[in-house]
């Protein structure tokens, strides 16, 4: 007995011994990997958004193009980050990309509230954009001048939406969807508009993992075009071919209506310019259209300049690359939670109702000569970069939208306060994007509606921890 | 032999005991999730619920103060209003290790605390005729470059010191209770958003400036790990704590000093027309040390997480706090005022001492991410 004894406690010492080495580190699976190795930080807080990627060599040319992005620009010359106006949409970029990440949505159109990262579009029924105005619409002027609209204007109104089955799911569990419509007093608009022009919003995104998504090839992207031709169904389309200043044509993969092709001439690098009216040597000239300034001369107000362009800039280009390695170095943040069960049975959802055929889980990129870390990485991004059509009501200016890319996305509450989503925002959690899927993707909506509350529950908790 | 075994057996079961209880890092996991909520108590409670409220408390009476001032234009009162700013400044820079939740989301951070003021636009605006103008106007109408503690120091100071009040125009001081009634409200609103223990007072002035609670952001620190929290475990909760302290702490040695000392941009540093500038970054890195140590000076009490770290890495934690009280040192050994010293060649080694006492900081802090697993 004593022997047994003696032999069952040197047994149990040594299997809690065993069991008590120092834990192992477990090599995480490439899934975890969102932004691939040098692309992704590993890091959950509010901080998520901001981290560089490992990938980033010249760290303090990082945070001087942080800074750009962070500060807010301001009137007149020889101050720091100075140069904003004459005309202008906001005054920084974290204004519409609250902690890095995208705008929420909000009942009040003030451009003066951070957060608020709507942009305005004044435009035909057939969607083009009213000659008098800029394709972002502008509200503020730096005074004596006058914005094209006095946004105090604009109006956003909420409905109530109800589809086809009194939004109740078959279990009975009912669920809530709105939508935006907008519109700008008449009285509001300074410049010539037709009498049947249109108001649309859209939202901005994160910023995150552009730069990985600019080194993926056009090639791959053809490619996944030409695949989802050829099975026939949920098929994208690709944006339009992209002239580039060194005279090279891309397909557009950037914003809402894949109208940028490269990360270089992207939104980011156009916004800093047009947002702000920070004029630089490649970008001399203001964003404007020919009905402001003729306006502007009008009033008896100073327009030299305004129309083809000025000899001195107000952000030099050293400035301008400090900004761009910031962009496109900001890592994409790890997933989390992976190995969890819930996560694990709401992954088999995702890839088993559909959501895959656009929500492409994963690319390789090519060589990314910026930053060559960037190369040939695998990432997991969960977009195909083309345009879908999801049937939604009043979709605004856009009714194709770029599958927009899922990755961080969970992290949205703990960074910036909020988890609104889809290009106007209308979404306030996953459950509702997944439910505003009609169109290409109506039978896959059908079968989340049609899922057990409790695969519901782990599909998001999937969508979160990606 | 009998002993023997009997110890031994006793020593292998009692082994066991102890391991299962603590587990191998030295703590269950239900006991170092206590630890953390008890770090996260007192730092919610007594470091930053503590500095939101004595910075409120502040900028109401700093509110109070430039109404007096526009009703009695006297040096003593611009003396007394000046004072008051800087007394509320202090609490701002303090608070400036915790500048994520509601100070990022809300947006109040900027809206506190924006650096450049748009003086261009500012003396604009001042050239109007200014009736009417108050803080609901400057809340819809103002930027964020026209509000917040520098606009008020704009209008109170000059070269360092209180401004004579035969400089103050009438328009301005329309514009410094306008923004002081913004910036009273910005701040009741972010002590309101970390706890609803806020006074009658408190209520009343966002009850009337019509501003809501997004949410208890201190209830979340509170019960992270628990329904209710967005933080799903404590150890979210306690890294966003590090997280803060790294944040402040690059920022004072790679933005706040270094920006202005290597482009030699006077207009670069912050609080310029008060000349506070050291004291800011003085304080900032107080606000780390806070952080680390629970509580506020003079009101330390209860579970730190300088405590955890000793307890896991005692030579960790010895480093930290040397660093702190390094960096702090370093700081106050630059001459004063800070925007001065730019061009100074005497005073660039103390300059760069500082820069160099925040990055080593800021590397200590980013070592407490292997202890807190």
């Amino acid at each position: 007995m004593k022997k047994n004894l003696l032999t069952f406690s040197i047994l149990l010492t040594c299997a809690f011994f065993v069991a008590c080495d120092p834990p192992q580190q477990t090599e995480l699976s490439e899934e975890y990997y969102s932004g691939g190795v040098n692309g992704t930080a590993f890091n959950r807080t509010s901080l998520a958004y901001e981290q560089p990627a490992p990938a980033v060599k010249d760290l303090a040319a990082f945070k001087r193009g942080e800074k750009m992005f962070e500060n807010n620009y301001v009137t007149g010359e020889g101050t720091p980050f100075s140069g904003l106006g004459p005309v202008y949409i906001r005054s920084s970029c974290i204004a519409c990309h609250p902690v890095y990440g995208r705008s929420k949505r909000v009942e009040t159109f003030n451009s003066e509230e951070y957060g608020n990262g709507y942009l305005v579009m004044i435009h035909t029924p057939d969607g083009k954009i009213c000659e008098s105005f800029t394709g972002m619409l502008q509200t503020r002027a730096v005074p004596p001048y006058l914005p094209p609209v006095d946004e105090s204007g604009i109006h956003i109104t909420w409905h109530n939406f109800t589809d086809q089955y009194g939004n109740v799911y078959p279990d009975g569990t009912p669920y809530s969807l709105i939508y935006p419509t907008v519109e700008i007093d008449r009285s509001a608009i300074l410049l010539p508009v037709p009498d049947d022009y249109q108001v649309s919003i859209e939202g901005t995104i994160g910023i995150f993992g552009t730069g990985l998504l600019d080194a993926i090839t056009d090639e791959d992207l053809f490619a996944e075009r030409d695949a989802q031709v050829a099975r026939g169904y949920y098929v994208g389309e690709i944006g339009g071919m992209i002239k580039e200043a060194d005279g090279s044509e891309h397909p557009g993969r950037y914003t809402y209506g894949c109208t940028r092709g490269t990360l270089q001439n992207g939104p980011g690098s156009n916004a800093i310019w047009n947002i702000t009216n920070v004029t630089r040597p490649d970008r001399n000239y203001l964003y404007t259209t020919k009905a402001w300034v003729e306006k502007m001369g009008e009033l008896g107000l100073d327009t030299v300049g305004f129309i083809g362009g000025f000899n001195q800039t107000e952000m030099t280009m050293a400035e301008f690359d400090d900004f761009m390695i910031w962009h496109r170095g900001l890592a994409v943040p790890a997933a989390r939670d992976l190995d969890d069960d819930d996560v694990k049975a709401g992954k088999e959802i995702f890839y088993s109702i559909g959501c895959t055929a656009c929500h492409k889980p994963t690319w390789t990129t090519g060589t990314d000569q910026y930053i060559p870390g960037f190369s040939n990485q695998k990432i997991w991004p969960y977009t195909d970069l083309l345009k879908h059509d999801l049937g939604m009501k009043e979709p605004g200016l856009r009714k194709m939208c770029r599958t927009t890319p899922l990755w961080g996305r969970g992290l949205s509450y703990i960074c910036a306060g909020h988890t609104d989503m889809l290009h106007d925002l209308r979404a306030r959690n996953y459950e509702e994007a997944i439910l505003w899927h009609f169109g290409d993707a109506e039978q896959s909506r059908e079968k989340f509606r049609n899922l057990s509350k409790e695969d519901r529950h782990n599909l998001v908790r999937f969508l979160e921890s990606i | 032999m009998k002993n023997n075994l009997k110890n031994f057996l006793f020593a292998s079961m009692a082994l066991i005991l102890v391991f299962n209880l603590s587990s191998c890092g030295g703590g269950t996991i239900e006991e170092d999730d206590k630890e953390m909520l008890e770090i996260l108590d007192v730092y919610t409670n007594n470091t930053v619920i503590k500095t939101y409220n004595l910075l409120a408390n502040n900028a109401i009476d700093l509110f109070e103060l430039c109404e007096n001032l526009q009703e009695s234009p006297t040096d003593a009162n611009v003396l007394a209003a000046a004072n008051k700013w800087k007394e509320a400044r202090k609490y701002w820079e303090l608070s400036e290790a915790f500048l994520y939740g509601p100070a990022e989301y809300n947006s109040l951070d900027p809206r506190i605390d924006s650096w450049p003021l748009d003086k261009n636009t500012l003396d604009q605006e001042l050239a109007k005729d200014m009736t009417g103008v108050d803080a609901p106007h400057a809340r819809v109408y103002y930027g964020v470059n026209l509000i917040g503690f520098h606009a008020i120091e704009y209008v109170l100071f000059e070269n360092g010191q209180a401004k004579d009040v035969s400089k103050i125009t009438t328009n301005e001081l329309i514009y410094l209770v306008a923004v002081a009634g913004v910036l009273m409200e910005d701040c009741v609103l972010l002590e309101a958003s970390w706890t609803d223990d806020i006074s009658s007072t408190k209520k009343r002035i966002l009850e009337e400036a019509e501003l809501e609670i997004s949410s208890n952001f201190g209830y979340e620190m509170l019960n992270a790990g628990s329904a209710g929290s967005r933080f799903k475990t404590p150890q979210q909760a306690v890294r966003e704590i590090i997280g803060g302290c790294e944040t402040i702490a690059d920022e004072v040695g790679n933005e706040k000093i270094a920006d202005p000392y290597e482009t030699k941009n006077v207009l670069r540093v912050e609080s310029w027309y008060s000349w506070n500038s050291l004291d800011d970054f003085t304080n900032n890195i107080i606000s780390i040390e806070n952080s680390y140590l629970g509580g506020m000076e003079g009101y330390r009490t209860g579970k730190s997480l300088s405590d955890y770290v000793n307890s896991k890495n005692e030579q960790l934690d010895k480093d930290i706090l040397e660093a702190i009280e390094t960096a702090i040192n370093a700081i106050k050994d630059i001459p004063s005022p800070f925007r001065n010293q730019l061009d100074n060649p005497a005073s660039a080694p103390m300059i760069e001492a500082a820069m160099d006492a925040c990055n080593n900081l800021l590397d200590q802090l980013s070592l407490i991410d292997e202890v807190v697993e």
